[in-house]
């Protein structure tokens, strides 16, 4: 299988990463319940990953690195945390509805600060003119799941900044593949999975606070027990019940990785692979997709569409001849609705570290035979 | 033998001092303790060597992550130190 679709999961992971998660899973046991062996390694475990976190997206201290299950659960901490039932909230037009749904059931006012693909200026404009309207948050994707539009998140949070308005970034597709720096930036909160391109088993997630946050869950911590309420400092404060001690084991192997590959070089590799399949592209009949004019606006995420065939059709097509691709809205209506893609979506290529040029072209290979096929009327 | 006990609001915090005394050649073990060393139930603490205590209080307010309490073990007999 050639697989294309790491902007769901890294489905390829590096080798210490299964290595790690199998020595958690037989050498330790809970972490902060105990004094014993098993219970210390866990600890340490623990404290190494949120370490390396820390050091990977430059973050104070530990106490900020959060481990959740995956973004969405960082998401919620993060949203519930700042914004109350019937608030105001300026969101970028390319969300997912790991976000839209969260402010949804909390009966949010949202304002989409809308701009057109690969439009960093506009872009900012948009925002600027959302928090003139008085919001209690702002939540801004670094890098769009559908379209790999790099937003300027860095002029965002500026924004916010000189606004006094709290920050939630989603870093979904760019934590292990964009730099972030969590003190440059100082967001409220920054949500990340762990299993993307951070290279960590599904599973797993970061939330980095920089801000008040409250308890999603409550429950044991191990730590000030006799209390009914949650702890008042982080980590423990949102960290309820028992952790995902081999997730989190592999999660820190993962972004070893990174920090060894180092996410400048993954984000060139990436790109170098992304002008590839778009310029390939480019030149199959009725194949149309959305590569940025200026290459630095795209991290490794490519919407395509091929004229007369549904999204899903293609790529079960293409799941057929062995290429792992995504179709249809991927979860974001907003970012459809802002780039017009709705209602039936496109069809996400998406990379990875471990993407080789040659299943590039065995990808355009394909997808030539597929629009051919349609073109001769073979695939209706 | 005399220690002293510096207590931690969470194993993570405890993980941080001993880092920072580790980065300044003081060996600590971190230990679990019970609701007389904390005052609020489980939590964590380092067990530091009297020969340590004031180098390790200044590294520990150096790196940022100073001890929540402070207490003087003596034959088994615990006292608060005012921070």
């Amino acid at each position: 299988m050639i697989y294309l679709d790491s902007a769901a999961t890294t489905f390829q992971k590096p080798a210490a990463v299964p290595r790690a998660v199998l020595q958690a899973m037989r050498t330790m046991s809970s972490p902060g319940r105990g004094g014993y062996e098993s219970a210390r390694l866990a600890e340490e475990t623990l404290f190494r990953c949120r370490k390396s976190a820390a050091a990977l997206f430059s973050v104070p201290s530990e106490e900020q690195i959060i481990f959740t299950m995956n973004a969405t659960h960082a998401l919620n901490i993060a949203i519930k945390s700042l914004v109350r039932p019937g608030g105001r909230v300026a969101v970028s037009g390319y969300e997912h509805n790991a976000v839209t749904r969260v402010l949804h059931a909390l009966r949010a006012e949202v304002i989409v600060a809308a701009a057109p693909l690969f439009s960093p200026q506009e872009t900012l404009e948009a925002f600027e003119g959302a928090l003139k309207a008085g919001v209690d948050a702002a939540v801004c994707t670094h890098v769009s799941n559908v379209f790999g539009d790099i937003l300027p998140i860095e002029g965002v949070a500026q924004l916010c900044q000189s606004s006094g308005v709290p920050l939630i970034i989603d870093a979904s597709q760019s934590a292990g593949v964009l730099p972030i720096d969590c003190k440059m930036l100082g967001a409220a909160f920054i949500a990340m999975p762990g299993h993307k391109g951070l290279y960590g088993p599904q599973g797993t997630g970061l939330l980095l606070c920089g801000g008040e946050a409250l308890p999603l869950l409550q429950g044991g911590t191990g730590s000030e027990s006799l209390r009914q309420e949650m702890p008042d400092f982080l980590p423990d404060r949102l960290e309820a019940g028992t952790h995902n001690v081999p997730g989190i084991a592999g999660l820190a192997a993962g972004i070893d990785f990174v920090r060894a590959q180092r996410t400048e070089r993954i984000l060139l590799h990436e790109r170098q692979l992304l002008r590839r399949a778009g310029e390939g592209m480019g030149r199959i009949p009725r194949v149309s997709c959305c590569l940025a004019r200026d290459e630095k606006r795209q991290a490794g995420v490519l919407s395509f569409t091929v004229s007369g065939m549904q999204p899903e059709q293609v790529a079960e097509q293409m799941a057929s001849r062995g290429v792992a691709l995504r179709a249809g809205l991927h979860c974001a209506p907003f970012a459809h609705r802002t780039a017009g893609t709705l209602p039936d979506g496109t069809v996400r290529m998406s990379l990875s570290a471990f993407n080789r040029a040659f299943e590039i072209d065995a990808m355009l290979f394909s997808l030539r035979e597929v629009a051919a096929a349609r073109g001769r009327g073979e695939i209706s | 033998m005399d220690y002293y006990l510096f207590a931690a609001r969470s194993v993570t915090h405890a993980q941080q001092m001993a880092g920072v005394l580790s980065g300044a050649g003081i060996g600590a073990r971190i230990r679990r303790a019970g609701a007389d060393v904390t005052g609020r139930g489980c939590g964590y603490t380092l067990e530091i060597s009297r020969r340590s205590y004031a180098r390790a209080l200044d590294a520990c307010r150096a790196g940022g992550v100073q001890p929540v309490r402070i207490l003087f073990v003596s034959g088994g007999t615990k006292q608060e130190v005012t921070l």
